[in-house]
């Protein structure tokens, strides 16, 4: 059994772009050990997304293997990592990506619809995550009517809602102004302490990443550890 | 709810009042001679728009000289109509041997009922002829009485003449079909009779429409003909539920859609429905034409359908589109639909293709994104189906009366068409204060509208009131008759609606199954690369 909740072993990743092959990831071995926060740094193109993509099951590497939580996923079927996104990954995006029809409160519960979580503990679920990380008066407010730190606020609780073992955020502050953005990075390192989760998290941000356990760089699709 | 419960009944209230008050004036100005006709020959046919504006002393009174000259009196609201102008006194060239001829009055009582539309009201009409200097008198009477017999495809519809010592040539004229037209016109020549009675069974297929009576080749020196009925009760009991129901259709429509939309937000968890239905309303722009687009085929077959019910049963078979005619408009119906529904759920599906992408990422089966899109198809279906064939059974309905002159609810439509050749309805006082009625009300329900300005409630009471009034004014009171023929055309016709909607939804699903299969399978890594 590894010590890590989720790790990749010489993990692979071309795309082929008009015919021709680009390798973004190239050779990554890297591991996230449970409750630790870990920043990935590096500049754009340098392969960063594409990592998350595939430790979140979200796109399969070339060659190689991820495994999560000791299992092999890297030939999981789709709807094996439908179900391990939907229980166990928190996912926050750098657009917060949140559905503009529904409220903060209903944007928060909806990830609850796919993992049948019964509606009343749902709803209690919600409120308190909204309430955690300070949006208890805007409810009923709709994504537009919000500023983006509190968007990216209602997805961080969004990603919380289904308890998982691991929250994956690319870019979280990447869209926000840096005060903003250090709040958030200081509400996602006070949330990790107090629901012991795992962090994983892409920036460019020097200050942000500062505030992680841990600081991998990458380059070019390699890491620089 | 409560704000509509209390901004509806109180418009209707005032409604009434005003069309009450408008009603009863027209009816008292309706009692003054107004109207009157013209004729070049002695073959009179009275018809009038509808039977319910007549008081009991409506006369015609035709004085005929020695000279051949006639002079006309008419004290009838309702119209007698001659294919030419229509003046207060005419002269009429008698085409009798004129030594022959001291007709001094012709008095018709109640003319226009009897003439049109009676058939079927199973009134009598009495023709009356006194020929003074002689002990006889002669009555013709005539009893209109419709069969209720259907016999599988065609109706026979009797018609009873009772002659009774007379002494000169009489021919009934049934007319059927269009009435401007007067196509179908089936003159029957009645021989003279002995003193005994005689009845003629007239076995129509086609329930004719109106009936006129030509008297020729009349000896007498003084003829009075008196066709007598009762007028027509009047009032409020005789509203057409027609114009009732026709009226709530688009207040209904809104008011499902306050109530959905209460219903949704009220909901303590969103689902497939109510995701496809916020999707929708978030662009409510794009519904409004989508939904216009997919009504319109759906108006188009029931439309087809509707009119073929209606003339089935009323212009006799034959009268109806043929199968290929409704499979043609099946294929134009499921093009136009189809690509509608199609393109509207593609659009919005690439729209938010984002949106779908993160849903999948967040753990959504591709199995909830097909629910979702097709939930938003059928969502499409289901109103466009009802609007449309809702809206196309109405018009049917209404041309079925204005073209082919059956007889469904009077309405002003008729009258201005009826009087295209001569009289305007400028001076028409029922026009005149319908007019003045529809002005005031539409402003009373935007007051009300205002006051409590809930979004769809407001448009379900203002849609209400406002069709209501609509309605009030351009149907008027008619008789029981076609109150009764449309309840009993009203299955069917429910069917046609039901078959529009069936149709339509099933359609919308058909179209939007290909887009949201296509939906369920987005990649989210490239859905959430799209901005």
């Amino acid at each position: 059994m590894s010590k890590y909740i989720i790790e990749a072993i010489d993990v692979k990743k071309n795309y082929s772009v008009m015919g021709m092959r680009i390798a973004a990831l190239d050779n990554i071995n890297l591991g996230f050990a449970p409750g630790e926060f870990t920043a990935i740094m590096g500049p754009s193109g340098s392969g960063k997304t594409t990592l998350l993509n595939l430790i979140t099951g979200l796109e399969r590497p070339t060659s190689g293997q991820i495994f999560f939580e000791g299992r092999d996923i890297t030939d999981a079927q789709e709807k094996e990592l439908t179900e391990l996104r939907r229980r166990k990954i928190g996912l926050v995006f750098q657009m917060y990506n949140l559905i503009p029809v529904l409220s903060a409160l209903e944007n928060v519960e909806l990830p609850t619809i796919a993992s049948d979580l019964p509606k009343d503990e749902a709803r209690k679920r919600a409120l308190d995550l909204l309430e955690r990380v300070g949006l208890k008066e805007r409810l009923n407010n709709k994504p537009v009517e919000l500023s983006g730190g509190e968007q990216q606020r209602v997805a961080i609780a969004r990603a919380l809602i289904n308890d998982p073992s691991i929250v994956v955020a690319d870019e979280p502050t990447g869209n926000v102004d840096t005060d903003t953005g250090l709040k958030l990075i200081k509400l996602l390192s006070e949330l990790k302490r107090e629901r012991s989760v795992t962090i994983i998290l892409t920036t460019h941000d020097r200050v942000v990443a500062d505030h992680a356990d841990r600081i991998v760089r990458m380059r070019d699709g390699k890491i620089q550890e | 709810m409560t704000r509509f419960w209390v901004c509806f009944p109180a418009a209707l209230l005032l409604t009434l009042m005003i069309a009450f008050s408008c009603e009863s004036s027209a009816l008292c100005e309706a009692n003054r001679p107004n109207s009157s006709f013209a004729s070049d020959n002695v073959s009179y046919y009275f018809a009038s728009d509808s039977g319910n504006y007549l008081s009991p002393d409506n006369q015609i009174t035709i004085n005929i000289d020695n000279n051949g000259r006639a002079t006309v009196q008419v004290r009838l609201h309702a119209k007698a109509y001659y294919p030419t102008g229509i003046g207060d006194q005419i002269e009429i060239p008698v085409p009798y041997p004129q030594d022959r001829v001291t007709v001094t009055s012709v008095s018709v009582s109640n003319a226009a009922q009897a003439a049109y539309n009676t058939v079927g009201t199973k009134d009598k009409t009495t023709i009356q002829v006194k020929i003074p200097g002689s002990p006889e008198e002669v009555y013709v009477e005539a009893v209109y009485a419709v069969n209720d017999v259907y016999d599988g495809k065609e109706n026979k519809h009797s018609f009873r003449l009772l002659l009774s010592s007379f002494t000169t040539e009489i021919s009934v004229n049934l007319m059927t079909g269009n009435r401007e037209s007067w196509i179908n016109r089936k003159s029957i020549e009645l021989s003279p009779t002995s003193s005994e009675d005689t009845y003629f069974l007239i076995n129509e297929e086609v329930l004719p429409f109106a009936v006129y009576l030509v008297l020729s080749n009349v000896n007498p020196q003084i003829i009075e003909l008196s066709l007598g009925m009762e007028a027509a009760p009047y009032g409020l009991e005789m509203m057409p539920l027609y114009a009732l129901a026709v009226s709530l259709i688009p207040a209904i429509f809104f008011l499902l859609l306050a109530n959905i939309t209460r219903f949704i937000n009220s909901r303590r968890r969103v689902g497939v429905v109510v995701l496809a239905y916020r999707n929708l309303h978030r662009r409510l722009g794009r519904l409004f034409l989508t939904l216009i687009g997919v009504s319109i085929p759906s108006m188009l077959l029931v439309q087809i359908l509707v009119q073929n019910t209606l003339s089935q049963k009323m212009l006799g078979p034959g009268s109806t589109r043929g199968e290929w005619y409704i499979a043609l408009i099946l294929i134009v119906v499921i093009l136009i639909g189809g690509f509608q529904v199609f393109n509207t759920v593609f659009s919005s599906v690439l729209e938010r293709i984002r949106e779908l992408g993160v849903m999948k990422a967040i753990g959504f089966n591709p199995s909830y994104i097909f629910k979702m899109i097709m939930a938003e198809s059928a969502i499409i279906g289901i109103i466009a189906g009802l609007l449309g064939s809702l809206l196309a059974a109405m018009l049917a309905i209404l041309s079925a009366q204005i073209f082919y002159g059956l007889s469904l609810p009077n309405t002003v439509y008729t009258e201005i068409i009826s009087n295209s050749f001569g009289e305007t309805n400028l001076g028409n006082p029922f026009v005149r204060n319908s007019a003045i009625a529809m002005a005031l009300l539409i402003v009373t329900s935007a007051v009300l509208t205002y006051l409590w300005p809930s979004e769809y409630e407001g448009h379900a009471s203002f849609f209400m009131v406002l069709s209501f009034q609509l309605f009030l004014i351009l149907v008027r009171p008619t008789d029981p008759f076609t109150v009764s023929r449309l309840v009993e055309l009203a299955p069917s016709l429910l069917e046609n609606i039901l078959v529009g909607v069936l149709f339509t939804v099933i359609l919308s699903i058909a179209a939007g199954s290909y887009v949201a299969y296509q939906a369920g399978k987005i990649e989210p890594s490239e859905a959430m690369r799209h901005v």
